[in-house]
């Protein structure tokens, strides 16, 4: 807080002041004290005020600069009516109740919608794990009577369970951290697990996989990372050219990161689209020549290697290739963040 | 052959599980009714569990831990939740593996088959295959004719492999792709064509001629 603006403030004290001067003043005329005599008064006074009146100015001040200062050192800061002294003045005391007040019905809010979210999320968890058992038995179904009808639900109930995955883990990812398990996993085994789940779409499409140096181990969650590789697997399969389809997978090592390249020979993406392809609800050119784009996924993608302290980038050359980098830390401590 | 116990209450499940696992060489037993779960298993005598998490009565954890008290038969828990901690939970617990649902049939079966072989030591690879005098040797990854002997790369045995335990028969090239695929090479139309000349070749060096028949439109046949 200013002086000056102190001074606007308390500008009826002030004047308040210099009238009871003037009165003053012309009293004492009146009574014919002497000139001097009432200049010493008028000395004397002003003194006293402006002594108090600084005074107050400064107590104020240092009273205000606490509060913030304790303000900048709560991360909640709605959270301040919480810690702050309880003033003892009168004026201060009436704003400090109106304060909380205000702050206990936000609080109060706050906690309703919370709780609310966490009710959806629990339901949209045990929605997924309701949906997935007659998912399961459809496959088991359509495993036990192979035909080429059976082969084409399997195909389409496989595209049912990405969708479901997807919901399953944009409902969690604000907890993620709740959610992962760090540890030493082998990257090959989740590569091979992501084409296995994969197999029968590529083989159709007659697709082509290259893997280098893909037996290495790192630290991270193995789920999330799957479901990562998974969405960028679906992607080059989805965004393919007609013939001689390949996806090469390389892992390259350094110091810092294990680095996971999937690079695809597929249709590309824009030059002009490329930075935006993470970003929520972005499909793109391609996205909307295909229809099934949501651009959920490689948001979600992004998301989770925020969360697990990982990297993605991606790279392209429209009609030639997609390349996506996954960056995963060597050091564990950065990689549970 | 291996006896395998499923735990599961959702009976379609139950019994498309029970003909999967029928037709990949296994006994199945079925669990319908949940009550003492646990003496059952121990009970059955089996070689593995399939063990749902979520039942009637008790849940998969506790059935575990107390089949654990006296039995070391491999358990493996097979779950819609899939949860780190659950998982971490049905490991503390004593269980072999933790098979989220749905699964991916091959990968089921591959993990059932890893435990099995794990725990029962048994793995019954045929090492050699003989066919016409052609002898694949699969761990010293050769063939062999007569006196002459030369190397197959591993692609190669795989291919040659799945032919000979198909001879007679015309195989079709979708067929063996799907089946290099399950075994890790992830080979297209082009790759298998390439395959199969540089297995050809290998055999002309060892002066056999005609081995591999193509039958055009359908597929390969020995």
């Amino acid at each position: 807080m200013k002086f000056t603006k102190y001074i606007k403030d308390k500008i009826y004290y002030i004047l308040t002041f210099n009238i009871y001067i003037i009165l003053i003043s012309i009293y004492l005329k009146a009574m014919e004290t002497e000139i001097p005599a009432i200049l010493i008064v008028i000395a004397i006074s002003t003194i006293f005020f402006c002594a108090g009146f600084i005074i107050s100015y400064l107590k104020s001040n240092k009273y205000l600069k606490d509060i913030d200062k304790m303000m900048d050192n709560l991360t909640e800061k709605y959270l301040i009516t919480e810690i702050m002294p309880k003033p003892n003045r009168a004026e201060r005391l009436a704003y400090y109740r109106i304060l909380k007040k205000a702050n206990k019905s936000m609080l109060e809010n706050i906690s309703t919608i919370k709780q609310q979210q966490k009710d959806y999320k629990e339901y949209i968890e045990s929605w997924v794990h309701e949906i997935k058992i007659p998912i399961t038995s459809v496959k088991l179904l359509c495993e036990n009577n192979k035909s080429d009808i059976t082969a084409k639900i399997d195909e389409e109930i496989e595209e049912v369970n990405n969708f479901v995955e997807q919901a399953l883990f944009y409902a969690r990812m604000d907890q993620v951290s709740n959610d992962f398990m760090i540890k030493n996993i082998n990257l090959n085994n989740v590569i091979r697990n992501v084409l296995a789940r994969n197999k029968k779409i590529m083989i159709q499409n007659n697709m082509k996989v290259e893997l280098n140096n893909i037996n290495t181990n790192c630290y991270t969650d193995e789920k999330w990372l799957e479901f990562i590789i998974n969405q960028i697997i679906q992607n080059a399969i989805k965004y393919r050219k007609e013939k001689n389809a390949n996806i090469v997978i390389t892992i390259y090592e350094n110091k810092e990161n294990v680095i996971l390249n999937i690079k695809d020979n597929g249709i590309g993406i824009k030059t002009s689209e490329i930075d935006r392809i993470f970003d929520k609800g972005f499909t793109g050119t391609n996205g909307r020549n295909q229809k099934k784009s949501t651009g959920i996924g490689l948001y979600l993608c992004k998301r989770l290697c925020q969360e697990i302290g990982m990297e993605i980038k991606a790279n392209s050359k429209e009609n030639e290739f997609t390349e996506i980098k996954i960056i995963i830390p060597r050091n564990k401590k950065i990689n549970e963040k | 052959m291996f006896k395998i116990i499923i735990v599961e209450d959702d009976k379609e499940i139950r019994e498309e599980l029970k003909i999967l696992l029928e037709n990949s060489g296994h006994k199945v037993k079925l669990i319908e009714d949940f009550d003492n779960v646990a003496d059952k298993i121990i009970k059955e005598n089996a070689h593995l569990v399939l063990l749902d998490i979520n039942l009637p009565n008790k849940s998969g954890y506790e059935i575990c831990s107390k089949v654990r008290v006296v039995s070391k038969i491999p358990i493996i828990f097979v779950t819609s939740r899939n949860n780190s901690m659950d998982e971490l939970k049905g490991i503390m617990l004593g269980g072999d593996d933790y098979i989220e649902k749905p699964y991916n049939v091959p990968i089921l079966l591959a993990r059932i088959q890893n435990i099995l072989n794990r725990t029962y030591q048994n793995e019954q690879k045929e090492s050699k295959i003989e066919y016409k005098g052609v002898i694949l040797d699969i761990l010293k990854s050769t063939i062999k004719y007569q006196d002459k002997e030369i190397e197959l790369t591993k692609t190669e045995v795989k291919t040659l492999y799945y032919l000979l335990k198909n001879k007679d028969i015309i195989v079709p090239r979708a067929d063996i792709i799907n089946y290099l695929w399950d075994n890790e090479v992830y080979a297209d139309d082009n790759s298998l064509s390439v395959i199969i000349t540089r297995i050809r070749e290998k055999l002309k060096e060892l002066g056999i001629e005609n081995f591999i028949e193509t039958k055009r439109g359908q597929g390969y046949k020995l």
